[in-house]
C-alpha cells in the first residue's frame, strides 16, 4: 500500500471542499471494509485518505415526524439493533444480512450504499477493465457466473448492496452534500447503469458525499421484506436478492414496489413484475407471469442462465413471504 | 521391548484429553512463523509473473535498488515463467510496505509466449506447449490391466458409462506459507511453517551445498498445511538468498493470493468410466480413461478402480501440463477424485439394477473391517429411511448418500526419539516431528506419560526442530504411527535405566524393583521411593535414544461415511445436515484429537464437493478467485451434525488417520444430492447454479 496523507475533516461541510481540493482523488474512508481492501489490492492508490469516522455528526439514528433519518457513517450494526429502525418494515432485517457481524460492526450505511462492485475483474489489479477506465469488460467472455443478467451493456457488474434494494422499496432518499450545499435524491435515482457511465455506480460528483438516508413514515404503513440468496450462508454477497414492499389486503397487493439485488449493475426495479402483480389477487399463476414478464428481456451470459430461474423463484418466494407476514 | 498396555489399563491412550498447547494457541502465546520477529529483520516479497507463459528478456531494478529501505534485490531467479504467479524477482526491505511498493518499481520486459490453461485443449496436437523441450503436454502415463475387461463387459447384464470432471482444489491452510532465514557464519537457521523440518534441512543443505548439520529448521507452531508444506519450495531458496545478500534475517511470508497460485493444489481429474455388473450386483468389469492436470507439475493419477472388487479392469491415465502452478500432495492425494467418480457411478449402477446402494457396496467390498463399518454406520444413520431418488415433493427435499475410503498410514522405521529424565524429576522428550495442527505435540507427551505413568503435564514435549532426532514429514498419515512407537520405546528405555539406578541404590537386581504410579518398591516390600526421590539419585540426567520398531503400529485403514442433505429446489441450495463417519485407525492415541481430525476431513469434503473451485480465466490464464471471498470454503453455518464412531481395532497398534476421513464423504455428498433431486452430477463443485439447472433440466424433460 502506498503511503498517504490521512486527513481528519472538521465537519461534514469541509469534506466536499477537501475532495475538491484534491480533484476528487482523495479516498473516502469510513468503516473501511471496502476501501481498505481496494487499497490493499492496489485498485485505489490514493495520496490522501479522508477519515469520515472523524465526522461524528454523521453517526446517528433519529426519527422525526416525517420519518427516519440515519447518518451516513452510522455503523450497520446500530441499524440492526435500533428499536426505532426495527419499526421501518424489513430495513433492520435487510441490514442484518450484510456480510458478517464483524463487517457490520465496522461497515457504515453510507459506505454500504456507495460501495464499489465485487466483480473479480474489477477487484483484480491484473485487469484494466472498463470500470477502471479500460476498454473491455472481461466478464463477457470470461468467468461470469456471478454477473448481471439485466441492465448490462459495456459492463456486467451486479450491484452488491443488500440495504439499497430494501431502502428503494421503502422509498428512501439520500442527502447529497456538495461544495454548494445539499440536495435530496430518491435512492432509486441515485444509481446509474453502465450505459450512462461504466466507470461509476452512482450520480455522486467527485466532490460530493452522501450524508444522510431518509426513510419516510410511509414505510411503517406497508409490509416489506428482503430475501437474500447466498451461495454460502456463512458469508456471502447475494447471488440474487429481492426486496418487496406493498399494502396487503387479503391476497391483494397494492402500492407494490420490488427491487432486486445481484441481477443488474444497479438495484433493479422490477417494474414489469409490479405491473402484473399490483392491484391483483396473487396466485401461483400470477407470480409465474410476473417473473416471466420481468425476466423476459434478461440477457444471460455463458455461465449465469441459472439466475433467471433463481430470480423468478425468489420473487415468488418473497411475495409469498410478504403475504404471510 | 513390551507392547502397548491393554486399552482399559491405559490412562491416556484410547481416551480423550485436551491439547497441551491449546491454552497457548487460544491466548496467542503460541508463536507461529508469522508472529516471529528478529532484530534487524527485513521483509521479503516476490515479484510474480502476470503472464501464464513468457520469457524474461530483461529486468530493470534500477528504481528498486535506489529506494530508501530496500536492502537486497534478486533478479536472476529464472529466465522463463510458466504460470501467472511464477517467480520473477525478489526484494528485501525494512518494512513490508516498502517491499510491496518496491515490487511495483521493477521494469520487466517479457516475451509473451502462447499458453494453455484448459486440460482438454492442452492435450491437442496443436496446443501451445507448456515446456518447449517436450513434444507435447502429456506428462507421465499409467496403464494397468487385470483380467479380461472385454470378457467382463460381455458377462455384464448392466453397463453404465459416464464422464466425471473434478476441479482443482487449493489447500488454504489458515497460516499461509512462509519462513524466516538467518545466516550465522556459515550456518543457516530457518523458521518455517513446514510439515517437514528434517526434509527441509536436507533439501536446503543440498541446495546451498552446506553440511546438513549446519542447517537448522525450526517449526514451533504452524497453522496447517494439508500437504502443501511438505518440502522446500522456491520461496525458501529466495528467502535464504535475500538473507545472504542482506546479511540480516529475512522474513518472507506469502499472501493469500500467492498461496492460491504458487505453492500447490489438488490436481483436476477427468474420468471416463465404464462399469459392468451382473443382475445380482456382482461387478464384472471396470474401464477408465482419465486425464488430469497438476499445472506444470505431475501426479494427477487416481487409484482406480477404487475400493470395490472388479475381476477385470483396464485403467489408463495421462497427466496433462497446463500453464498453472504445480500441484502438491493434498490430504489423500488422488483418493477423493477416485471416490467421487466411483461412488457416483456405483449409485447410478445401483439405480439401474434396482438395488439399494448400500447392498451393492456390501456385495462388492472385499474389506472385512469396512463390511462391519457399513452396518454400524447404516444403523446409526437410519439408512433404511432413504427414499427413492427424486421421489419427494415440495420445496425442500432430503437426500442420503454413502461412500467409502481406504488408506495405508503406517510408521516410518527410521524415526528416532530421545527421552530424558532429570535429577529433579523433570522429564522431556525430543523428537524432530512437527505439529501441523493435529495434536502431535500432545500425543508425544501423552505416550511418554503413559509409559512412565506420569501426568501429561509432567512431560515436556520438545518437537519442531531439525536438531532433534529424526522423524518423517507430517504427510501420508504416517506421523502418529511413526512417533508413538518410537517415543514409547525411548520412554521405556529411560524408565528401565531409572529402575537400574534404583536397584543399584537398593543393591538388588533390577527385576526386584517394581515401578507403578510414580512409586518404586522392592519386591519384598521393604523399600520404597517416590518418582522424585528416585530421580534425585541421578548424578546426571538419563538420556535414552530409541528407534522405531515393529509391533506397536500397523498400516491400512478402512472407513465409510453416510451423509444427509437438504436441497432447496427453488434456489439450488444444498445444506449438508448430517454426516456420520465410521473409521478405524488401530489403537487411538487421543480420541479427542482423532475425532477432531476426522471432523476436519469431513468439513474439507463439504468444501470440495459443494464450493471450492480454482478457476482460471481462459483468455488470460489468471485465477479470478484467488481470495477467500470468491474461493469459497465452508463456514460455521455450513456445519452439519457430526457423529463419529471409531471402530475398535486397538490390538493392531497405532495407525495414521490424517487422510482417511477426507475421502468417503466426497462421493457420499454428491450421491445424497442426487438422491434428493433425482439427477446425477458429473462435475464438481456441485454449486446452486448447477443444482438449479439440473432440476430445471429434469423438469423440462418430464
Amino acid at each position: 500500500m502506498k503511503e498517504f496523507q490521512y486527513i481528519y475533516p472538521k465537519n461534514s461541510q469541509s469534506v466536499p471542499l477537501i475532495l475538491g481540493e484534491y480533484n476528487g482523488k482523495a479516498l473516502l474512508y469510513a468503516g473501511g471494509t471496502d476501501a481498505l481492501a481496494r487499497m490493499k489490492e492496489g485498485i485505489n492508490r490514493p495520496e490522501q485518505v479522508v477519515n469520515l469516522k472523524a465526522v461524528e455528526e454523521l453517526n446517528y439514528i433519529k426519527e422525526d415526524s416525517d420519518g427516519l433519518n440515519i447518518g451516513a457513517t452510522t455503523p450497520l450494526v446500530d441499524i440492526v439493533n435500533s428499536k426505532v429502525a426495527q419499526t421501518y418494515g424489513g430495513l433492520s432485517r435487510a441490514v442484518e444480512t450484510v456480510a458478517t457481524i464483524q463487517l457490520r460492526n465496522m461497515g457504515t450505511l453510507g459506505g454500504n450504499l456507495c460501495q464499489r462492485p465485487r466483480c473479480w475483474y474489477f477487484r483484480s489489479r491484473h485487469f484494466h477493465c472498463i470500470r477502471k477506465g479500460g476498454d473491455v469488460c472481461f466478464a463477457v467472455s470470461g468467468n461470469n457466473k456471478y454477473h448481471a443478467i439485466l441492465g448490462g451493456s459495456s459492463c456486467y457488474i451486479v450491484y452488491p448492496s443488500d440495504v439499497a434494494p430494501m431502502l428503494i422499496t421503502l422509498q428512501a432518499s439520500v442527502e447529497i452534500l456538495g461544495p454548494k450545499g445539499s440536495r435530496m435524491v430518491p435512492l432509486e435515482d441515485f444509481y446509474i447503469l453502465p450505459k450512462v457511465d461504466p466507470t461509476r455506480e452512482n450520480i455522486l460528483q467527485p466532490d460530493e458525499i452522501v450524508t444522510r438516508v431518509f426513510v419516510p413514515k410511509s414505510a411503517k404503513q406497508v409490509k416489506s421484506i428482503y430475501l437474500k440468496f447466498r451461495e454460502r450462508d456463512s458469508f456471502d454477497f447475494a447471488m440474487v436478492s429481492v426486496a418487496v414492499s406493498a399494502k396487503v389486503s387479503g391476497n391483494k397487493l397494492s402500492d407494490l414496489k420490488i427491487a432486486m439485488g445481484g441481477v443488474a449493475p444497479v438495484p433493479w426495479r422490477a417494474k414489469k413484475a409490479k405491473m402484473v402483480l399490483n392491484g391483483n389477487t396473487v396466485s401461483d399463476e400470477l407470480l409465474k407471469k410476473a417473473g416471466e414478464a420481468e425476466l423476459e428481456n434478461a440477457e444471460p451470459l455463458e455461465q449465469n442462465e441459472y439466475k433467471i430461474t433463481l430470480t423468478k423463484n425468489l420473487l415468488k418466494r418473497a411475495v409469498g413471504e410478504l403475504l404471510a407476514l | 521391548m513390551t507392547g502397548w498396555k491393554k486399552l482399559n489399563d491405559m490412562t491416556y491412550l484410547g481416551k480423550s484429553y485436551t491439547r497441551v498447547d491449546g491454552p497457548d494457541k487460544v491466548t496467542g502465546r503460541a508463536k507461529y512463523t508469522y508472529d516471529l520477529k528478529f532484530p534487524g529483520m527485513l521483509y521479503g516479497r516476490i515479484l510474480r509473473s502476470p503472464h501464464p507463459h513468457a520469457k524474461i528478456i530483461s529486468i530493470d531494478a534500477s528504481r528498486v535498488v535506489n529506494m530508501p529501505g530496500v536492502k537486497a534485490v534478486l533478479t536472476d531467479i529464472k529466465d522463463e515463467v510458466f504460470f501467472v504467479g511464477d517467480d520473477v524477482a525478489a526484494v528485501a526491505a525494512e518494512t513490508e510496505e516498502i517491499a510491496n511498493e518496491a515490487l511495483l518499481r521493477f521494469k520487466v520486459e517479457y516475451q509473451v509466449l502462447p499458453f494453455t490453461v484448459r486440460e482438454e485443449q492442452a492435450m491437442l496436437d496443436d496446443a501451445p506447449k507448456v515446456f518447449s523441450n517436450r513434444d507435447n503436454n502429456i506428462g507421465s502415463t499409467q496403464d494397468r490391466t487385470e483380467g479380461d475387461v472385454e470378457k467382463g463387459f460381455q458377462e455384464a447384464d448392466v453397463v453404465v458409462e459416464q464422464t466425471y470432471h473434478i476441479n482443482v482444489q487449493v489447500h488454504n491452510p489458515l497460516e499461509v506459507h512462509g519462513c524466516i532465514v538467518k545466516w550465522q557464519d556459515d550456518e543457516l537457521y530457518m523458521w518455517d511453517s513446514t510439515q517437514a523440518v528434517h526434509g527441509e534441512r536436507s533439501a536446503m543443505a543440498r541446495h546451498f551445498k552446506i553440511p546438513e548439520n549446519k542447517v537448522h529448521v525450526i517449526s514451533h507452531h504452524m497453522g496447517g498445511g494439508f500437504g502443501s508444506k511438505l518440502g522446500m519450495k522456491s520461496f525458501h531458496i529466495i528467502c535464504a538468498n535475500l538473507a545472504k545478500k542482506a546479511a540480516v534475517p529475512v522474513k518472507l511470508m506469502l499472501d493469500r493470493e500467492e498461496q492460491f497460485l504458487a505453492v500447490g493444489n489438488r490436481p483436476s481429474s477427468i474420468q471416463k468410466i465404464k462399469i459392468g455388473a451382473k443382475k445380482d450386483g456382482t461387478l464384472t468389469a471396470f474401464q477408465l480413461d482419465s486425464f488430469g492436470t497438476a499445472g506444470i507439475g505431475g501426479g494427477a493419477g487416481v487409484p482406480q478402480p477404487y475400493i470395490y472388487q472388479f475381476p477385470n479392469y483396464k485403467v489408463n491415465h495421462k497427466d496433462v501440463f497446463i500453464n498453472a502452478g504445480a500441484g502438491a500432495p493434498m490430504r489423500a492425494p488422488g483418493h477423493p477424485q477416485a471416490n467421487f467418480a466411483m461412488e457416483s457411478i456405483m449409485d447410478e449402477l445401483a439405480e439401474k439394477l434396482g438395488m439399494d446402494p448400500l447392498e451393492l457396496r456390501i456385495k462388492n467390498d472385499p474389506n472385512k473391517t469396512r463390511q462391519q463399518e457399513y452396518l454400524i454406520g447404516a444403523k446409526q444413520f437410519g439408512w433404511d429411511k432413504r427414499l427413492k431418488s427424486g421421489s419427494q415433493k415440495g420445496k425442500i427435499v432430503k437426500g442420503m448418500g454413502l461412500g467409502s475410503g481406504r488408506w495405508s498410514g503406517g510408521g516410518n522405521r527410521e524415526t528416532k526419539a530421545n527421552v530424558n529424565i532429570y535429577p529433579d524429576g523433570a522429564v522431556d522428550v525430543k523428537i524432530g516431528t512437527q505439529d501441523i495442527g493435529t495434536g502431535a505435540r500432545t500425543i508425544v507427551a501423552a505416550v511418554v506419560a503413559e509409559e512412565l505413568e506420569l501426568d501429561l503435564k509432567d512431560v515436556l514435549p520438545l518437537i519442531g526442530k531439525s536438531d532433534y532426532p529424526w522423524a518423517p514429514a507430517s504427510g501420508g498419515s504416517t506421523t502418529t504411527p511413526s512417533i508413538s512407537p518410537t517415543v514409547k520405546l525411548a520412554a521405556e528405555k529411560a524408565k528401565n535405566s531409572l529402575i537400574v539406578r534404583v536397584a543399584d541404590e537398593w543393591k538388588v537386581t533390577p527385576d526386584q524393583v517394581i515401578y507403578s504410579k510414580k512409586t518404586f518398591t522392592s519386591k519384598d516390600g521393604a523399600q520404597s521411593l517416590s518418582w522424585q526421590e528416585a530421580c534425585e539419585l541421578l548424578r546426571a540426567p538419563i538420556s535414552e535414544m530409541e528407534k522405531w520398531n515393529e509391533g506397536l503400529s500397523d498400516s491400512g485403514t478402512a472407513g465409510c461415511q453416510f451423509v444427509e442433505v437438504e436441497v432447496d429446489k427453488e434456489t439450488g441450495h444444498v445444506k449438508v445436515t448430517r454426516m456420520i463417519g465410521v473409521h478405524d485407525c488401530g489403537l487411538v492415541v487421543n480420541m479427542l484429537t482423532t475425532k477432531n481430525q476426522i471432523q476436519g476431513g469431513m468439513i474439507g469434503e463439504i468444501g470440495y464437493v459443494t464450493m471450492e473451485n480454482r478457476l482460471l480465466d481462459a483468455d488470460t490464464g489468471i485465477m479470478p478467485n484467488a481470495d477467500m471471498e470468491n474461493y469459497k470454503i465452508p463456514g460455521a453455518l455450513e456445519m452439519p451434525d457430526f457423529n463419529i464412531t471409531m471402530f475398535d481395532e486397538s490390538e493392531r497398534g497405532v495407525i495414521g488417520v490424517g487422510e482417511p476421513p477426507a475421502i468417503p464423504g466426497v462421493g457420499a455428498i454428491a450421491n445424497a444430492i442426487a438422491n434428493a433431486i433425482g439427477a446425477h452430477f458429473y462435475e464438481t463443485p456441485i454449486t446452486p447454479d448447477k443444482v438449479l439447472m439440473a432440476i430445471q433440466g429434469k423438469e423440462g424433460k418430464s
